[in-house]
């Protein structure tokens, strides 16, 4: 049933956000003015201060005087001097690639590192490796900004005192020696282990260390869903799923497309059946969650389930198709458990139409539909999702050739009080910390941080100073993963190599390779290359042992490191028969009151990131803030609180309380409070300090079935507000601004897929004639456009970050975002329809359209923006002289000003410093004050592919040519090539049924076609 | 001020003051005190021997 807002004719309308679906007069009267408030007011002579025109010449002459001598910089930025002796591996101009691995979460993506001169410039995917398919996330594309944050920790320090790496080891290995000597424990504490030689190499610590115990701790992780597999199948791996197989999918609170798991992964399979260029064939996905998530946003059903009633809801569905007839056979005891679980309890909150059809739909697509539950929910939900599984047969859809493997479980919250049980009675003599942050990431009631203050020796190896690095004795700076060696199997069949792509930029070691040292019991056994021997004597024993390749070992080592990637048929233990009786131990949630779900930022992570300012300023894929997490609630919740946006509210959970800003979230369950983690650090780069609200601290270690999830929490406004940065009522294109026209502006154009199939041609039945006064031009070779599938694109972000980081796009700040001058080049406009509580959302890309009829390029009174002769908009930034006129007629609000050196302004020129500098793409000026820039379609890499051509005395193909957004892109929405050219991919997507311009009517001719989205409803009309 | 004494030297004066001024601003280390600094040594950036690269990007 449509409840959409309809205007007077009946068409759909959009709304952007709540105040603008309730018509808010502010809101209305930004929609009349074009710029923010205080712009564009006049001018009032009468408040200037009295001052005689004499006085007024001499202080303006002095002001020129002044001017001209302070327009000098007398720092001496060096000399440019060609290389005397040139490194083999340099060709100054031409960019070296190496092949790595990423280690920024337990994914573990191959990349493809880009190197200029040295230095590395861009991080992208490693086309080779099998699971991410040369696709990463925005944390891996940002990252690269970690390597020159000039808040990297550059030498070891002992009590915060810099010293030197041989009294530190000989200070350590003493310590240890006593340690092990009195029986003391020696705890390592470290990240998720994914590397099979650093498992190793832990393993041989503890044989020369006897008392080591080793505590895997991830503030997110997959513990319950790995716990509840064993209880099921009675393994700890546990398959992935073949997304691009599956009919139906049903998510419950599972942001597998935005940030759970391998998204990248899910993201490229999922989308294989959103592929509207071939035999529509369309997948159908249920959201059943309390949020508004990126995976929500994509379905094509969401059903409003909070995630203390997920596990009813479950069993719910499981009696349901129970009763319509089981493909297996239920235990008897099992049966009278879900008996007494019953639909009717959702029909309210989830709708009664949409329970119907997704029990239909499971029933007609048995073997090709999933049940996903997402990793904060409990154990018992993901018992009762693997019997609900074999149920539909989505056991089918499991893919045991990439299991998830487990090297090493993650502790458990017994084994991580043990450990303070044991340091509290003074039976630890070292703690080690490898590149974790607990005193940051366990709950305070732990009491982690108090006793930490009873350990003699507490280590912290760690790239930037962090929480438990400030309760350290000694601080261990390690090398960023870009300077590292290491091998990661996290997934079966698969054994990733990284490699340093650049020798360490400070006096900062590999921390596997100081862990090597303290083995070897003296710090003059440390070599630079301690670890790589290390690493290759594992490599040769594990993976080429049983590869057993045609050629020797070095040679096979070299072809690793080329490839990045070694695969190679693995066994894992299957699932043997489930054991359902564990559903019989499980329970429902404890429930009242509101529910607190925390959940995962999928820019900070864990808040490993929050010093990362271009992971800052990304904007949140659904709400659109940035730098800022706050309490988001639904609609409903907000009146019955009486809160709007950006009040403050106490959240309390469990005993626990945090002040943070309420966000009124359309979409979200009633009852459901979702808070973001990875924010709130206090001892962290500039950048991140005190960005955000720590939500970890209304986390408990006494948690009813889940760390994530808490009943019986309340809300209660005390008052005040916090300004939250929000992108989305920015460069808004106004509807209402068309006075003389009566139609809809058909920004977003949507059908579905059985009304597609019914008549493919419905997009273009409206479509009216655009008379135009002016030739056409005619581009001869290569015209660059593109293509963006709105079908496949899910609001991630990382087009933003590959942009960022491609572009030397400055990151502003959290003040001048307020001010509406973010500086990103691509945006991802997400609109609402429907109704604030049922809302049907939909994303858009939106960068410049490099029109033929350019508005922009009439205007400028300085010819800064011209077109190019192969039908790019393009900028001579040192023509600008800043009057702004393009970006006042640009209709889609694309070009963006440089209001000030942003790299000067942010932060006190945090980043503007000779390290910070090496991360500049070379190919792309850096912009300065006052002048204009926009989205180029990576002209660098234009021009870079014609002079290859040139130099190969071939045509220049569009294919040559791949943007960064392109590249970046996990679902391969985005499409670019040469439009002239009619076998070409983007010729074929422009001429597409479902292809649009966005503003067509204004005959600006943009040269980015968009597919519109077909929702897979059950109706020809989108629910 | 008094306009009607407001004659040439005292213009003269005051440019020569904004001037010396200016030139004693922009010979101060303002910039230099305010961007982030990283210890004194320039930063080093240097091949990884150990590396092997790709020798076209896919």
């Amino acid at each position: 049933m449509n409840n959409s807002r309809n205007s007077t004719d009946n068409k759909k309308e959009f709304w952007k956000s709540l105040e603008d679906y309730n018509s808010d007069p502010e809101i209305q009267k930004l929609k009349q003015n074009e710029f923010l408030e205080g712009v564009t007011d006049d001018f009032d002579s009468s408040k200037l201060s009295g001052i005689s025109r004499r006085k007024f010449l001499a202080l303006l002459s002095a002001s020129a005087a002044v001017t001209a001598t302070a327009c000098t910089d007398y720092r001496d930025k060096g000399e440019i001097v060609p290389y005397n002796k040139r490194p083999e591996e340099i060709l100054p101009g031409i960019p070296n690639f190496y092949a790595s691995t990423c280690s920024g979460c337990e994914n573990n993506c191959g990349i493809l590192v880009k190197t200029r001169e040295g230095r590395p410039i861009k991080i992208d995917g490693n086309p080779d490796h099998p699971i991410n398919k040369g696709k990463i996330c925005a944390k891996g594309q940002a990252s690269i900004l970690n390597l020159y944050d000039p808040e990297r920790l550059t030498d070891p320090t002992i009590n915060k005192s810099k010293v030197d790496w041989k009294k530190v080891d000989d200070e350590i290995i003493s310590a240890l020696n006593i340690a092990r000597n009195n029986s003391k424990e020696i705890a390592i504490v470290t990240e998720t282990i994914t590397s099979p030689t650093y498992l190793k190499l832990l393993n041989d610590f503890s044989a020369k260390y006897q008392g080591t115990k080793i505590y895997p701790i991830e503030l997110i992780n997959d513990a319950n869903r790995r716990n509840a597999w064993f209880d099921f199948y009675g393994t700890y791996e546990y398959p992935s799923v073949k997304w691009d197989e599956a009919n139906i999918i049903l998510a419950l609170d599972s942001d597998f497309l935005g940030s759970e798991g391998n998204h990248i992964e899910a993201v490229e399979k999922f989308t294989r059946k959103r592929e509207p260029l071939n035999k529509i064939d369309f997948n159908r996905l249920y959201a059943a969650e309390g949020r508004m998530s990126s995976t929500g946003m994509m379905a094509d059903y969401r059903l409003r389930i909070s995630p203390d009633e997920q596990y009813e809801f479950v069993m719910a569905l499981i009696n349901e198709l129970v009763r319509k007839g089981s493909a297996i056979s239920i235990d008897s005891a099992v049966q009278s458990k879900i008996q007494k679980y019953s639909f009717s309890k959702f029909e309210k909150s989830a709708g009664k139409d949409k329970l119907n059809n997704l029990v239909n739909d499971f029933n007609s697509n048995r073997g090709k539909a999933i049940v996903y539950a997402g990793e904060t929910l409990s154990k018992d939900v993901h018992i009762a999702v693997n019997l609900l599984n074999e149920i539909i047969g989505g056991t089918l859809l499991y893919d045991y050739s990439r299991a998830f493997k487990n090297l090493a479980k993650h502790s458990s919250k017994e084994e991580i009080e043990q450990l303070i049980d044991s340091i509290n009675k003074g039976n630890a003599g070292v703690v080690i910390h490898c590149g974790v942050n607990p005193v940051y990431q366990l709950a305070d009631d732990f009491g982690y941080a108090s006793a930490l203050k009873k350990v003699s020796t507490v280590i912290s190896l760690t790239e930037s100073e962090n929480e438990t690095s400030a309760f350290s004795h000694y601080t261990l700076p390690i090398n960023n993963q870009l300077e590292s060696w290491g091998d990661f199997s996290s997934r079966t069949g698969i054994y990733s190599l990284q490699q340093p792509v650049i020798s360490p930029l400070f006096n900062t070691r590999q921390k596997e390779a100081i862990l090597l040292t303290w083995i070897n019991g003296s710090s003059s056994s440390y070599k630079e290359d301690i670890y790589h021997n290390y690493l290759m004597e594992n490599f040769n024993t594990e993976v080429y042992a049983k590869k057993n390749p045609f050629t020797d070992a070095r040679t096979f080592w070299l072809s690793a490191l080329h490839d990045g990637v070694v695969t190679f048929d693995e066994n894992v233990p299957t699932s043997s028969k489930m054991n359902q009786s564990s559903l019989l131990n499980t329970k429902e949630n404890q429930k009242g009151g509101y529910v607190l779900h925390l959940t995962n930022n999928c820019f900070v992570g864990d808040g490993k990131f929050a010093n990362n300012g271009w992971l800052q300023e990304i904007p949140h894929p659904v709400t659109k803030i940035v730098w800022d997490n706050y309490a988001a609630i639904s609609p409903s919740a907000s009146k019955k609180l009486n809160a709007e946006n950006n009040d403050l509210v106490e959240v309390s959970a469990n005993g626990h309380k945090l002040t943070l800003p309420v966000l009124v979230q359309p979409g979200m369950s009633d009852t459901t409070i979702n808070i973001e983690l990875g924010y709130g650090r206090t001892v962290c780069g500039e950048v991140g300090r005190n960005v955000g609200f720590n939500s970890i601290k209304l986390m408990s270690k006494n948690f009813d079935s889940s760390p994530f999830i808490y009943s019986n929490a309340t809300i209660t406004k005390i008052g005040g507000t916090h300004k939250l940065a929000s992108t989305q009522e920015h460069h808004s294109l106004d509807e209402t601004f068309v006075k003389d026209f009566h139609r809809k502006r058909n920004i977003i154009r949507e059908g579905t897929v059985e009304g597609y199939k019914k008549n493919p041609h419905f997009l273009h039945k409206e479509k009216e004639e655009i008379f135009s006064i002016t030739r056409e031009h005619k581009y001869d070779g290569a015209k660059w456009a593109m293509a963006i599938d709105l079908n496949k694109c899910t609001s991630c972000g990382v087009c933003v970050a590959s942009c960022n980081v491609e572009n030397n796009v400055p990151v502003v700040g959290k003040e001048q975002v307020l001010r509406g001058r973010e500086m990103q080049w691509i945006r991802v406009d997400r609109y609402y329809s429907g109704t604030p509580d049922e809302p049907i959302v939909s994303n858009q890309p939106m960068l410049c359209q490099h029109c033929d009829n350019a508005p922009c390029e009439n205007v400028c009174p300085v010819n800064a923006t011209n077109h190019s002769p192969d039908g790019l908009n393009q900028m001579a930034y040192n023509r600008c002289v800043g009057t702004r006129y393009c970006s006042n007629n640009c209709p889609y609000k694309v070009r963006r000003f440089n209001f000030f050196n942003f790299r000067d302004e942010f932060a006190d020129s945090y980043y503007e410093n000779d390290l910070t500098a090496l991360v500049n793409n070379p190919e792309v000026t850096v912009r300065s004050r006052g002048v204009m820039e926009k989205c180029t379609f990576c002209v660098q890499r234009i021009m870079d592919a014609r002079s290859n051509a040139i130099r190969d005395g071939r045509e220049l193909k569009g294919s040559d040519v791949v943007t960064a957004c392109q590249q970046a892109c996990p679902s391969n929405a985005i499409v670019f090539g040469d439009a002239n050219d009619s076998e070409s991919e983007v010729s074929k997507l422009r001429e597409h049924d479902l292809a649009y311009h966005v503003l067509e009517e204004l005959n600006v001719k943009p040269n980015v076609t968009y597919l519109a989205k077909l929702r897979n409803t059950h109706s020809e009309e989108i629910a | 001020m008094n306009e009607k004494n407001f004659d040439r030297k005292k213009f003269l004066e005051i440019i020569g003051l904004g001037a010396l001024i200016g030139f004693i601003v922009s010979a101060l280390p303002v910039k230099f005190f305010r961007s982030k600094q990283i210890s004194g040594k320039k930063v080093k950036v240097n091949l990884h021997p150990s590396a092997v690269k790709r020798t076209n990007k896919v």
